[in-house]
């Protein structure tokens, strides 16, 4: 699982950066890649996910979310989940099949 | 003097035509601008009964017509246009059998437990009970809406999603996830857990890796124990669904396959090495659990399962699999005083066949919109569902 895309994105501007306001989280996807997000403690995740998406250019409701193995809303927030610095959220294909 | 009034005849009803038809567009416009109408239910499915001719070119997000020649909707076919003829419109009759479905669904809901509503489920959502709930959920103007939150999943179900459950076509992973939450909060006091099906992606893509799923359990709080029922769906390569059983009263790893392959010998070897990895890093003592003799098995290959002959029934297949078998379980050592004597999971008779999925598939919009993971619809309620 190296991470070959790791590089920094600020997803709230910067400005008013305070230490302790913001944390890391990771997203990585099935295939191992990582990209890292600085995100404020109390904007919703959907910031990040709309980033996330845009930037693999793909329909906002085509990656699942996941926290642990729960999944992620557009509202919550990280603090709301109890996320910490540099945790990881798995960013998941849709599934489908039906043979 | 008869041409006079004749042409005044004429002129009069002309103009009352051009009313009538002003009226339905302005209606129209206020339905799909949001605002309250108060026979919205009534109004929506005579719109789209009438295949939105008019309105599909107001509002942004519906339009596509529903004649035929529209198939690229999800991928798949779309099977409106020989259901739904244009000329067929709601009577006063059936709008009345729509109000008396509505109040037959608000009793029933009185004697529930309280749900909180999703934010996100839109306002309109909570008032609509009007006709046949699954056709209504089927309606393409409410493709984009959230039409029922299950909180157990933390999924919020759109109109695109519960689109799925229409006869041929493939289930997605919101459908499967979204009724084993149902499933979850039903059968999770009775030692029957169902994960969700990015548990056996994550887990084993890019190759397995215990490190990814190890939070899972313990955000989840479930520790596996002598008594539990674990059931796993697993998508194959975006092509097909099945569902692994683990039963820990017997130690079987078993699969259910609707198309009785020989997919299973892919997932199963993974799970065992899971179930290991998990035991230990949980610290698991029970020497029952920690032994080597599990069996791994397809299911079709010990017992009569129900065989699939459509082309996109499999996910179907496996939420009715994973029904009936946390509806069936009973742990061998812990008889419970409601239930009869213990079955093991090989003789258990699952009372579905293919010819019995497109109704079943209507049960599961039901179950979905209810929020009640029973299939066993009420008899008054089936027969609507099955006009």
């Amino acid at each position: 699982m190296s991470s070959e895309t790791s590089d920094k994105k600020p997803v709230v501007s910067e400005g008013k950066t305070s230490g302790g306001d913001q944390i890391n989280l990771r997203v990585r996807d099935a295939d191992g890649n990582e990209v890292q997000f600085r995100i404020k403690k109390h904007t919703p995740l959907r910031k990040l996910m709309d980033a996330y998406c845009t930037r693999k250019g793909v329909d906002l409701h085509s990656y699942r979310f996941l926290f642990d193995g729960n999944r992620i809303n557009e509202d919550d927030t990280p603090e709301k989940l109890g996320m910490e610095d540099m945790d990881s959220i798995d960013a998941m294909l849709f599934q489908q099949g039906g043979w | 003097m008869f041409a006079r009034r004749h042409s005044r005849r004429l002129r009069r009803f002309r103009r009352r035509a051009l009313s009538r038809k002003k009226h339905r567009y302005r209606l129209r416009a206020r339905i799909l601008s949001g605002c309250q109408v108060v026979d919205r239910t009534a109004y929506a499915q005579e719109l789209f009964y009438r295949g939105l001719p008019g309105s599909a070119l107001m509002h942004p997000v519906t339009r596509f017509s529903c004649t035929s020649g529209d198939r690229h909707r999800t991928g798949q076919q779309c099977r409106h246009d020989a259901r739904f003829p244009l000329k067929q419109r709601p009577e006063k009759s059936l709008r009345r059998e729509y109000c008396a479905f509505a109040l037959d669904i608000r009793q029933q809901r009185a004697h529930r437990e309280p749900q909180a509503a999703h934010p996100a489920v839109t306002r309109a959502t909570r008032h609509v009970h009007g006709q046949n709930l699954v056709q209504w959920a089927w309606s393409p103007s409410n493709r984009d809406r959230v039409l029922t939150y299950i909180t157990d999943a933390r999924i919020g179900l759109r109109g695109n999603d519960l689109q799925r459950l229409q006869h041929p076509n493939w289930l997605n992973d919101e459908v499967i996830n979204a009724y084993l939450g149902l499933l979850n909060r039903e059968y999770r006091q009775h030692g029957v857990y169902c994960f969700h099906s990015f548990f056996y992606t994550r887990l084993t893509s890019p190759s397995y890796c215990f490190a990814y799923v190890r939070r899972w359990t313990t955000r989840a709080r479930f520790t596996i124990h002598r008594d539990a029922l674990l059931l796993i769906p697993v998508n194959i390569a975006q092509r097909h669904w099945v569902l692994v059983a683990i039963d820990a009263n017997r130690r079987e790893l078993r699969c259910y396959d609707s198309m009785h392959s020989q997919d299973g010998w892919c997932v199963l070897p993974n799970l065992r090495h899971w179930l290991t990895d998990e035991c230990i890093d949980k610290g698991v003592e029970d020497p029952w659990l920690l032994s080597d003799s599990w069996t791994l098995s397809l299911a079709h290959e010990h017992e009569r399962i129900p065989r699939q002959t459509d082309g996109g029934s499999c996910g179907v297949f496996s939420l009715l699999f994973a029904e009936a078998l946390a509806k069936n379980w009973s742990p061998a050592r812990v008889p419970s005083p409601g239930k009869p004597a213990p079955l093991p999971l090989t003789s258990l008779r699952f009372q579905f066949a293919q010819r019995d999925i497109p109704e079943l598939r209507k049960r599961l919009v039901m179950a979905l919109l209810r929020q009640q993971s029973s299939l066993d619809a009420p008899e008054a309620s089936v027969d609507r569902i099955s006009r």
